[in-house]
């Protein structure tokens, strides 16, 4: 476990880390481990996405146990750890980002007030019903749009203009 | 997705064949699968054993098994996009299953089941909200039972109309009115027709004699009708509009006043999950819908339904052949330029979005001239705005020419029925079997029709649109009052202000308590000072002691009684508050102070300005108690605000006093006088205060030391100074933080 006191000088400035320093593995006790170099052992560490929209996989931030656990350190190119970390990385990242892209909207029905729509996304198709889905968009940057459902979930579609023609003029009704 | 009870054959023969004949004690689904891909996954408590697997041909596939006696706690992890269902297991948490938001509820429930099968309790079965429709699976609105789909549209109408019951004279009187003006309007085509066939261009012998003889009276007599008709309808018809107008008006009134009321006292759940915009536009947009549809649409649909059956029975009995010919393209047209009517709606929707979107972006950027100026970033921001103007360009030009295209295009194919009856009516006309007359007012009565007709192919869905506004408004109409609701009966002739937390856990989101078994009490009189780092539960507190929300387990009581127990009205009426972020309306200092308690005299107002250092201030004003604060006091200064809320909590007189972090961003002199009049304020009051500088909780009787929803300490300053825990190392991260401050100025 991480320990020490903190000087000013760590509070001020980001660490990044060196891929070839951090070692992450699972214990045969089935707890997760992260290692920095010689100095430290982080347990149950958290991996968390710094951009996870616009750039998911560069810069992970490695942070200590809990919602406020603190940060240790940076990697802004986790690809080079070694294979077994790389996959617990990509294992933590996988369950914990549930982030769903539109591929293709199929169908879309509008009930006036509520829309009913069939998506193909690339986490398999969804039926998803949005609730006057004009107030639960968000436009991010040039051409991404975040959809938000009745039921709180989130759809991304990153590119609109890389849409199939049929689907932009499915989505062109409600937008 | 609907949720099933009932555990899919292959999962029931895996479980079967992994813990023979045990019971199964809890089910959940879950809609990702193990790959975290929309899919299936079952968790079954099964004896005590907790199973996870994946349905997979004959016995499904076996992913988690679990004794129940390894885990000791069950709890929720929010993911990003979705939850976890986790467990500790030996100190470790382990996830059972990830889901997406659409499960929350759902998992809400199976969370209480296995913590408390975890911890040897009773299984609780609480009730599970129905989420989506059970018939057509569409996802229900969050206070509402009501499926928007399978609801009976009649319904709702129903419950409409019965808001225009106490105006039923006047709407009976439009009803006969509308007849009356209906009949009217088919006499000048029969009028023109007689003009024609006696006078004008008599066609038989007789008529000809006749119309040589009387031609100029009859002549005259049919004009007159003409007008007289005319200038009845007209008569009518403003008679007719003054009344729909009264009543679209007072309905949609009344409708308004009832939801302005229901928001007064919809619970602080309902405004948590909704935002402030979706319920402005409920208020404006859809009660103006609803005013659209009583005021306008009702009367016209009732009017074109009789001017089409009035129409076809007169060009029936004209001559029926030639009413079959004409008004079969009429209906035909109607039907099916009904894509067309629809194009044209989804532009000028398209256009009107953008244009919000439009307003909303200079609107941003108007309020930000003087961030825009200090960075010099006028050229990003014609950048920005450039783009959205584009947009607007674009849906505008598409809107237009649409419109612009469209309606020439549906006008010429109107105008194909009466090429028709021109035609075919022409031949009759010269063969003798139609005459001029019939032939004018067949034309006449042809161009009556359209306009109904092309109303009615688009009537399905205007009328749906209208109800929706309607079920939007009845949904929050038909809100629970949730804590609101069980008000309580008991007045008590004194609050003395004692209060007591038992046992008490509550969640914004109910499956993710914020506070976990929290109990402490509160000695009439006392100060009690909130401690614990942001986000640990201390406004939570506040909260169910406000009463904004109530406990999911456990009690709040006041004086021994039961929070849920006392009369809302009666208790707040002994509440105050001094919140962080001062609540000013927009009125006097004076009014502002006296908000709550309107009855207090000038004098008194006065009196509590002067024990909240306020006075001096108000005074050097140039209106004095008569200045106006602006919207949320923005004319007045950090602290000046927070003094008039400190004059009201004086005035008030409270029994249980709520200090939030009163003193925060004002400076050293300001925050003196705030001290002082704090401090006169809290004298003989059960006071609870938070604030993040410690040292202004030392006069605190008691602290209460929250973390993470826990109560980790209690006791005095001295008491846990000594103590040398939580607190104490908050108290020694205070003092270095302050001296950092100190020196760094």
């Amino acid at each position: 476990m991480a320990s020490g006191s903190v000087t000013p000088k760590e509070l001020e400035t980001l660490r990044y880390l060196d891929p070839e320093q951090v070692k992450v593995y699972r214990a045969e006790s089935g707890w997760l481990y992260a290692t920095i170099g010689d100095e430290l052992t982080v347990l149950a560490p958290r991996f968390m996405r710094a951009r996870p929209l616009a750039d998911p996989n560069l810069y992970i931030s490695i942070r200590g146990a809990g919602t406020n656990g603190k940060e240790f350190g940076l990697l802004r190119e986790w690809r080079r750890l070694d294979p077994e970390s790389r996959r617990l990385v990509q294992q933590e990242l996988d369950e914990r980002y549930l982030h769903v892209r539109i591929e293709r909207i199929l169908s879309l029905k509008d009930y006036g007030g509520l829309q009913s729509c069939s998506l193909e996304t690339d986490r398999g198709p969804r039926e998803v019903t949005f609730r006057d889905v004009r107030d639960n968009v968000v436009y991010s940057g040039a051409a991404r749009v975040l959809l938000s459902d009745a039921e709180g979930n989130r759809y991304d579609i990153p590119d609109i203009t890389a849409l199939d023609r049929r689907s932009r003029a499915l989505l062109s009704r409600i937008l | 997705m609907s949720i099933k009870r009932e555990l899919p054959e292959s999962v029931q023969r895996l479980v079967a064949s992994t813990v023979p004949e045990a019971e199964v004690r809890v089910i959940a689904q879950s809609d990702l699968g193990p790959d975290g891909n929309y899919g299936e996954q079952w968790l079954a408590l099964a004896g005590d054993r907790v199973l996870v697997s994946e349905p997979d041909g004959q016995t499904g596939k076996l992913i988690l098994d679990l004794p129940l006696s390894d885990i000791s706690e069950v709890d929720i992890e929010a993911l990003i996009g979705g939850s976890a269902l986790r467990a500790q297991v030996k100190g470790r948490w382990v996830r059972l299953v990830s889901f997406t938001n659409a499960l929350s509820n759902h998992f809400g429930r199976v969370r209480a089941q296995l913590d408390a099968a975890a911890k040897g309790k009773p299984i609780p079965d609480p009730e599970e909200k129905l989420l989506r429709c059970a018939t057509c699976n569409l996802v229900l609105g969050e206070d509402t039972q009501v499926c928007p789909q399978c609801s009976r549209r009649g319904a709702t109408l129903r419950r409409l109309m019965s808001y225009a019951r106490p105006y039923r004279r006047k709407l009976i009187l439009t009803g006969v009115l509308m007849l009356i003006g209906t009949a009217l309007g088919l006499l000048p085509p029969y009028l023109t027709k007689l003009l024609l066939d006696r006078v004008l261009a008599p066609n038989t012998v007789e008529a000809k004699a006749y119309a040589a003889q009387h031609g100029i009276s009859l002549l005259g007599w049919l004009v007159l009708a003409l007008a007289v008709s005319s200038v009845l309808n007209t008569v009518l018809q403003i008679w007719r509009n003054r009344i729909t107008a009264w009543l679209g008006g007072k309905v949609s009134f009344d409708i308004r006043a009832a939801l302005y009321e229901k928001l007064q006292w919809l619970s602080m759940r309902y405004y948590d999950r909704h935002p402030t915009g979706a319920i402005i536009s409920r208020l404006t947009q859809d009660s103006g819908g609803v005013q659209d549809i009583l005021a306008f649409g009702l009367p016209f649909l009732v009017t074109n339904v009789i001017t089409i059956i009035g129409v076809s029975a007169m060009v029936f009995t004209i001559n029926w052949r030639l009413a079959l010919l004409a008004l079969v393209p009429a209906v035909l047209v109607s039907t099916g330029t009904r894509p067309l009517w629809e194009k044209m709606h989804a532009a000028f929707h398209a256009f009107w979005y953008r244009w919000g979107r439009y307003h909303s972006l200079v609107n941003d950027a108007l309020n930000r001239v003087k961030m825009i100026k200090a960075f010099s970033q006028q050229p990003s921001e014609l950048t920005r705005y450039g783009v959205r103007n584009t947009d607007l360009l674009n849906a505008s030009v598409y809107a237009e020419q649409t419109w612009g295209t469209v309606f020439p295009v549906l006008w010429l194919l109107i105008g194909s029925g009466s090429l028709l009856v021109w035609y075919f009516g022409g031949i009759m006309s010269v063969r003798g079997t139609l005459t001029i007359g019939d032939l004018m007012a067949f034309l006449g009565y042809l161009g009556m029709l359209y306009g109904p007709l092309n109303f009615l192919t688009q009537v399905v869905q205007w009328v749906s649109r209208a109800l929706t506004a309607a079920d939007r408004i009845f949904e929050v109409l038909d809100a629970e009052f949730d804590s609101e609701q069980a008000k309580g009966e008991i007045v008590p002739d004194h609050i003395r202000g004692a209060v007591e937390f038992r046992n008490v856990t509550f969640g914004y989101e109910k499956h993710h308590p914020v506070l976990k078994d929290v109990s402490f009490t509160c000695e009439p009189g006392h100060m009690l000072g909130l401690v614990g780092k942001s986000g640990a539960g201390k406004s939570t507190v506040i909260n169910l002691l406000c009463r904004f929300y109530d406990a999911d387990e456990g009690d709040v009581f006041i004086d021994g009684i039961n929070l849920r127990d006392l009369s809302l009205s009666a208790y707040r009426g002994r509440l105050g508050v001094v919140l962080q972020e001062p609540f000013l309306f927009s009125a006097t200092i004076a009014e502002n102070i006296a908000y709550g308690k309107p009855e207090a005299s000038f004098e008194d107002i006065m009196a509590a300005a002067k024990l909240a250092n306020a006075h001096e201030f108000i005074v050097n004003k140039q209106d004095g108690y008569d200045e106006q604060v602006g919207e949320q006091g923005h004319r007045l200064s950090a602290g000046e605000k927070q003094r008039l809320c400190i004059a009201r909590a004086v005035l008030h007189d409270p029994a249980v006093l709520i200090l939030d972090e009163a003193t925060a961003n004002v400076d050293l002199e300001t925050e003196e006088q705030i001290q002082q009049a704090i401090a006169r304020l809290v004298e003989g009051r059960t006071t609870f205060a938070i604030a993040h500088r410690l040292s202004t909780l030392r006069n605190a009787d008691n602290l209460l030391v929250v973390e993470d929803g826990k109560v980790v300490e209690f006791g005095s300053h001295s008491e846990l100074e000594e103590k040398k825990g939580t607190y104490y190392s908050l108290l020694d991260l205070h003092r270095k933080t302050s001296m950092v401050e100190a020196v760094g100025g």
